[in-house]
């Protein structure tokens, strides 16, 4: 036990770490989400043909592959990056094609009476779109976007591969010293249960309080 | 052709790719099974245990898991060698991913089903098999397919703990290759290109099932099925 003490420190540095990585990711996937959310229900087909491309190769490729492409391939062409920031754009890219989908769907679902009340009103498109598509469409996509933020606090984890310092990498580095593989998996792999779990109860309750 | 030479060389991973994350998918599809007939008890306490493994299985992520199993497990004596570990660790999360899917299937035949057969005598098990079963199939199969391709990409783990899979092998020919970009876009396209037929067989079935050009799930990760719920 008195173990367990001595390396929870290290732990909890690299679950920070953790978290810093899903704010970097959330913070360039979630913009980039609605650019193509909005872009999807574009005017113009070529527009709507790229976003919607971007968005199958974004969630088609393993996200695993989209870190090392971004890590290790994009050097190849003299673009070098910290292990951190390559695995904030590639999670972010992979987050972004998964997201959009959310996104669009809200956007979707707000009545088209709205729109054409607010253009019969004089607002140009972009203005329907930003004033009153998205602020109503945010109601609808909170839970699902809430329970997008947990699955990608767990793709973290993934960002050992490019020796990223977080929760996995901590776990590892640590086991490596004591040789307690099992006790370090275990008790890495519970924090992220005990985010997870509570997180994912809470987007249900706040699902359930949407729809009734 | 630079470009024929990776190609050549990361096709010997596809067979691990694939061994990996079908072998899973039968033991979650497997596993899942009693996981919801332990959730569907009339007994809270059974149903408590289905749903710890479901929270628990699913509430951390499959990397640690995978560490628990590969590195952890050796000081039980249990060693498993990369691919078994690879297989069993997906196959458990799996388990809980499909007993989600399950469920859904089941919840999307309505109750009154259920009560006629019950009114008419006819036992738990025959309500299952010529009720439940036949019809929840048909919500079921296409999430189950959607499920399997998000497991392609995901099983991309196992390269971590040594199998030579598709990413294993665009690791190690992105040190010999001057063109690092280009071979991992090789294995890019390479997931895109497997996951293109599974995603055809999935919407024939889902045209076949429903009788109607339902657009069938998109590709699913292995966390995705969260939505599932």
């Amino acid at each position: 036990m008195n173990d367990v003490m001595s390396y929870l420190p290290t732990l909890l540095r690299g679950l920070g770490m953790s978290f810093l990585l899903l704010l970097a990711l959330v913070a360039i996937g979630t913009p980039l989400a609605f650019l193509l959310a909005v872009a999807q229900r574009s005017r113009f087909s070529g527009i709507r043909w790229i976003a919607i491309a971007f968005i199958e190769i974004a969630r088609g490729i393993p996200s695993l592959i989209l870190l090392y492409l971004v890590y290790f391939g994009l050097p190849s062409v003299n673009l070098s990056l910290s292990s951190f920031t390559a695995a904030a754009i590639g999670l972010g890219i992979n987050y972004a094609g998964y997201v959009s989908e959310t996104v669009k769907s809200g956007l979707d679902a707000v009545p088209r009476g709205q729109t054409e009340a607010a253009a019969a009103l004089g607002l140009g498109r972009g203005n329907v779109t930003r004033f009153v598509t998205i602020p109503q469409s945010v109601r609808i996509i909170t839970p699902p976007f809430l329970s997008w933020i947990i699955v990608y606090f767990q793709t973290t984890s993934i960002a050992f591969a490019i020796a990223v310092p977080e929760l996995m990498s901590a776990a590892y580095s640590v086991a490596n010293a004591n040789f307690q593989y099992l006790t370090l998996f275990i008790i890495a792999g519970l924090l992220y249960a005990i985010i997870s779990i509570p997180g994912s109860q809470l987007t249900s309750v706040l699902e359930r309080k949407r729809s009734r | 052709m630079v470009i024929f030479d990776i190609f050549t060389t990361l096709l010997q991973g596809v067979k691990y790719t694939l061994l990996v994350s079908f072998a899973a998918f039968f033991l979650g599809a497997l596993i899942a099974v009693p996981v919801t007939a332990a959730r569907r008890s009339r007994y809270a306490f059974v149903r408590g245990i289905g749903t710890a493994y479901v929270e628990l299985l699913r509430g951390i992520p499959p990397l640690p898991w995978l560490f628990i199993v590969f590195f952890g497990l050796p000081s039980f004596g249990v060693i498993l060698p990369p691919i078994q570990s690879g297989i069993l660790v997906f196959g458990l999360v799996g388990g809980a991913y499909l007993t989600e899917i399950y469920r859904s299937g089941f919840r999307a035949v309505p109750n009154g089903q259920v009560e006629a057969g019950e009114a008419l005598g006819v036992s738990r098990f025959y309500i299952y098999v010529k009720i439940l079963i036949p019809q929840a199939v048909r919500t079921m199969l296409p999430l189950a397919i959607a499920y399997l391709i998000g497991l392609l990409k995901d099983s991309a783990i196992v390269s971590i703990v040594g199998v030579q899979d598709i990413s294993a092998l665009s690791l190690v020919e992105n040190r010999s290759s001057s063109d690092g970009l280009l071979v991992f876009i090789v294995a890019s396209a390479m997931y895109l290109i497997l996951s293109v037929p599974i995603g055809i067989f999935g919407r024939w079935l889902g045209v076949r099932l429903t009788g109607r050009r339902k657009r069938t799930p998109e590709p699913a990760t292995v966390t995705e099925a969260v939505m599932i719920r």
